[in-house]
Parts: C-alpha cells; sequence; structure tokens
C-alpha cells in the first residue's frame, strides 16, 4: 500500500488540482467566517465559530475532491493502468484513499489557521472581544476532520459505484444541498439519519442531534461508504 | 533458440454481457518468444479477451495461464508483463517521465529505467514535456515505453497503430521487432494484416469470440495467397455455415 500511497501523492501533486482543491476549501472558510463574524448581531465567542459553520460547504468540497480522484480514472482510462501495475485492488483503492486523507488533513489545517486569522481581523475590526480559542481549535479541528472524512467517504463509494464524475456529482449535490436542506425543514427525525445532518451535529452546528448520535451515526456512514466502495472495486470488471 | 514453453494458455474462456457471449470457449496458445498476431473483426473479442488475460476483466468460465501462472492471479504474473491496452491513458498534466513515475513507482520498479525506455521509444528529447502537448504517435510510443518498464517477459499490445500515419506505423513495426529481439514475448492485436503478416511468427485469428485459427503464420500461407486472402476466406466460410 505505500507504493500505492506515494504513488497517489505524485499525482496529486499536479498544480491545477492541489491548488484548484485547496482554493475552493479555504476560500469556503474565509467566506463562510466572515459572514459569521461580521454580520452576526452578537459575535461569537469562539473564533473557530466560522470554521465550524464552514464545515458542510468544506464537506462538499472534500466529497467532491474524493469523488473525483475516482471518477477521473475510470475517465482518463487510467485506472487500467494503474491496475496492471498494482492487480491487488484493495491496496489500491486503499492507497489512494489514504493519500486522500492526508491531503484533507492538510488542507483542513490550513483552512482552521486561516479561519481563525480571518475571525480575528473581523472581530479587532468591529472592536469585539475575544475568548480564548487554542484548545477549542484542536477540538474543533478533529470534529471537522471526522466530519470531512464521512462526506469523503461517500465520495469514494459513488465515484466508485457511479463511475461519472458527472453523474456522481449530480447526484451527490442534489442529495446534500437539496435533499437534506429539505427534509431538515419538513422531517423532525432528518437530523438522526442522514448523513450531512448526522456530520452538522459532529462539527457542533446548532440541531436537535446530540454529539454523541452525530458521531456514531458518522462512523457508521463512513464503514458503510468504505465497505460498499472496496467491494465494488474489488468486484467490478474494467471494461473501459 | 527459442524456448518454446508456453507464454500464454487458456481453455474454454468465456466471457458474456448479459445475453451476448463476447468470448466463447477460447482456446489459446502462444508459445514464448514469439511475436504473435491477435486478429479478428471489430467486436471478435480481442479486447475482451485481452483484458481477462491482464487481470482487469473476470472470466464467466474457463481457466488459464500467463507465463505459468493461472489467471485467478493476476498479482503473480502481471509484475513481469507489460501492456498498452486500447489506447495511451495517461494523466494529461504531468509530463511524460512523471506519467512513467508514477507507474514505476506503484509497480515498486526502478525510476532509473525510464530514461533508457524512452530512449528506446524515441522519446528522450521529449521526455520532459506535458503528455497534453504529444500527438496521437508519441502517446502511443509512450504508451510502448510503459509497457516495457520493469523488464517484462511478455508485452501484450492491443491496435498499438491506431491512428498511426504510415512512418508511424512502420517505426511501431521496428520496436515491436526490437522488443522480441530481445527474446520476450509479443502478443499485438492488430486491424492492419500486412503488419501482422511482415511481424508475425505465430498467428491467432478470431470472430465471434471463437477461435479460427492457431499457428505458426507460415503455415496459414504455406498454400500461397496472402494474410488478407485467408483471412477473409475464414469469415466468409463462417457465414456460410452460420
Amino acid at each position: 500500500m505505500t507504493r500505492t500511497f506515494t504513488a497517489e501523492l505524485m499525482k496529486l501533486r499536479r498544480p491545477r488540482v492541489l491548488y484548484g482543491a485547496l482554493g475552493a476549501l479555504i476560500g469556503c472558510t474565509i467566506l463562510v467566517t466572515v459572514l459569521t463574524f461580521a454580520t452576526a448581531p452578537t459575535p461569537p465567542e469562539r473564533l473557530t465559530a466560522g470554521f465550524t459553520n464552514a464545515s458542510r460547504l468544506v464537506g462538499v468540497v472534500v466529497l467532491v475532491v474524493f469523488l473525483t480522484g475516482v471518477t477521473t480514472e475510470y475517465g482518463l482510462g487510467t485506472l487500467r493502468t494503474l491496475l496492471l501495475r498494482q492487480p491487488l485492488r484493495d491496496r489500491l483503492l486503499a492507497g489512494k484513499a489514504l493519500a486522500l486523507v492526508v491531503c484533507t488533513a492538510g488542507a483542513l489545517l490550513v483552512a482552521l489557521a486561516v479561519s481563525v486569522a480571518s475571525a480575528a481581523v473581523v472581530t479587532a475590526a468591529r472592536g469585539t472581544p475575544t475568548g480564548p480559542w487554542l484548545a477549542d481549535a484542536a477540538t474543533g479541528y478533529a470534529n471537522a476532520l471526522l466530519a470531512a472524512l464521512s462526506y469523503g467517504a461517500i465520495g469514494l463509494a459513488l465515484g466508485v459505484l457511479l463511475r461519472s464524475t458527472a453523474v456522481a456529482v449530480g447526484v451527490a449535490l442534489f442529495w446534500f444541498i437539496m435533499v437534506e436542506n429539505i427534509a431538515d425543514h419538513t422531517w423532525p427525525a432528518a437530523g438522526h439519519v442522514l448523513p450531512g445532518l448526522l456530520a452538522g451535529a459532529v462539527t457542533g452546528i446548532p440541531g436537535s442531534v446530540p454529539y454523541s448520535h452525530g458521531l456514531a451515526g458518522v462512523l457508521v456512514y463512513i464503514a458503510l461508504a468504505v465497505t460498499a466502495g472496496f467491494i465494488a472495486f474489488s468486484r467490478r470488471d474494467v471494461s473501459n | 533458440m527459442r524456448d518454446m514453453t508456453t507464454a500464454i494458455s487458456t481453455r474454454g474462456l468465456t466471457k458474456r454481457y448479459g445475453a451476448r457471449t463476447v468470448v466463447d470457449h477460447l482456446d489459446l496458445d502462444v508459445p514464448a518468444g514469439v511475436v504473435a498476431g491477435f486478429v479478428g473483426p471489430n467486436g471478435a473479442g480481442k479486447t475482451t479477451t485481452l483484458r481477462m488475460l491482464l487481470g482487469l476483466v473476470r472470466p464467466d468460465a474457463g481457466t488459464g495461464s500467463v507465463n505459468g501462472v493461472p489467471l485467478t492471479q493476476p498479482a503473480g504474473y502481471l509484475p513481469r508483463v507489460g501492456a498498452l491496452i486500447e489506447s495511451p491513458a495517461f494523466y494529461p498534466g504531468l509530463s511524460g517521465a512523471r506519467n512513467l513515475a508514477v507507474q514505476a513507482t506503484l509497480g515498486g520498479l526502478d525510476p532509473a529505467g525510464i530514461p533508457a525506455v524512452l530512449e528506446r521509444v524515441g522519446l528522450a528529447a521529449r521526455g520532459a514535456s506535458s503528455y497534453q502537448s504529444y500527438s496521437l504517435g508519441m502517446r502511443q510510443r509512450l504508451g510502448i515505453a510503459a509497457a516495457l518498464l520493469g523488464d517484462p517477459a511478455l508485452v501484450v499490445l492491443d491496435e498499438p497503430t491506431n491512428g498511426l500515419d504510415p512512418a508511424g506505423i512502420r517505426e511501431m513495426r521496428g520496436i515491436v521487432r526490437s522488443i522480441n529481439q530481445d527474446g520476450r514475448t509479443v502478443l499485438v492485436s492488430s486491424h492492419l494484416l500486412a503488419e501482422v503478416e511482415q511481424v508475425c511468427d505465430w498467428l491467432i485469428v478470431i470472430g465471434e469470440g471463437r477461435r479460427l485459427f492457431q499457428g505458426p503464420t507460415r503455415d496459414l500461407l504455406a498454400g500461397g495467397g496472402d494474410l488478407e486472402e485467408h483471412y477473409l476466406s475464414m469469415f466468409t466460410s463462417t457465414e456460410g455455415t452460420s
């Protein structure tokens, strides 16, 4: 798996891929952070509040990154080239997933730093005091990473199952932007079962679901998505 | 002196997609050390057969081996197999050399061998250029360079002359010959019968997923006529009996 991981990192070092994903992630975080601190009647006490609020958008970006990490291989036909070099498919997918997890962890760390810095600038400009944030940031980062990885696992599974970037992104956006938002406002139990809302509970977005329930739900979704992705990837013919 | 052990062997190899049988109880034998031509019309099952040999597609029935290792264990034989399947597939944002480095890393191969394979296919001067700037012929050559990474005993080339101009086809012929001169077995799928006749010393002809001929090319041509005439007569007789 080390070879697959290293080879995947070599591909991810493409500037367009790296800066595009990182830029989207940081851009989303800054936007939500500035809106959180500049527009709230009472500015949040926690400097990480913007980072927390951005977690859903960040999650969708991570989902798309994981998803395209797989569908691009199908689209370019490079999957067959990779499988000729690494025929053990579970190792190939595991190495790819691990590389994406490491990149996501790094990108989220940068996003957290940028978010806290921009929150500090906005609160200073408004002349409002801020509380201690360092300890809060560590917990917030861990939870945001877990939530992002649940989006990533679902993205990976969608990519393997649907194999088309356009179709998979369409399905993901329809679900997380449309279905879950509507369900959140119309179905009281939605927060207990839908993956995006459970991920929100983990990151601390106010809702009806306690943290422990959100954590358990997110872990179940990660397990289900990873299992489905690995089974489909291992068994399917590569015919394109 | 060639080693006449078998590089590829299949018995009853079958693949179905729904109700359609694409490869139908195919028995193949490719002796080690030959250049084997794999010919048949579009949709005859050539690429599906090659994909099964390379572990990309699972057979529905039948058995087989590559370099003595069963088809069910592609991880056991693929490290000694190089392949270009259908069309070259690389990352457009990476250079040719970088693409080969990704493959070498993935396969646990020494990247120090990359300049030599680029030199061999005539891409040494363009190895640092982005893959998306490559012409079709250069892409095919990079695909062959990738197939040669790691000193494979068997090289599988699926339509390596696709889209090439006459000069490119001639150049490809030379590359295929040079690969075989190192003692490697080469299996080439092609539509260009004249090319196959010139380069291949072993021939497999399939139609509708079934084997129509297998053996030394000279055996087929012994009675006179060229490969095209024999090839067309096989399909005329098949149509007549179906």
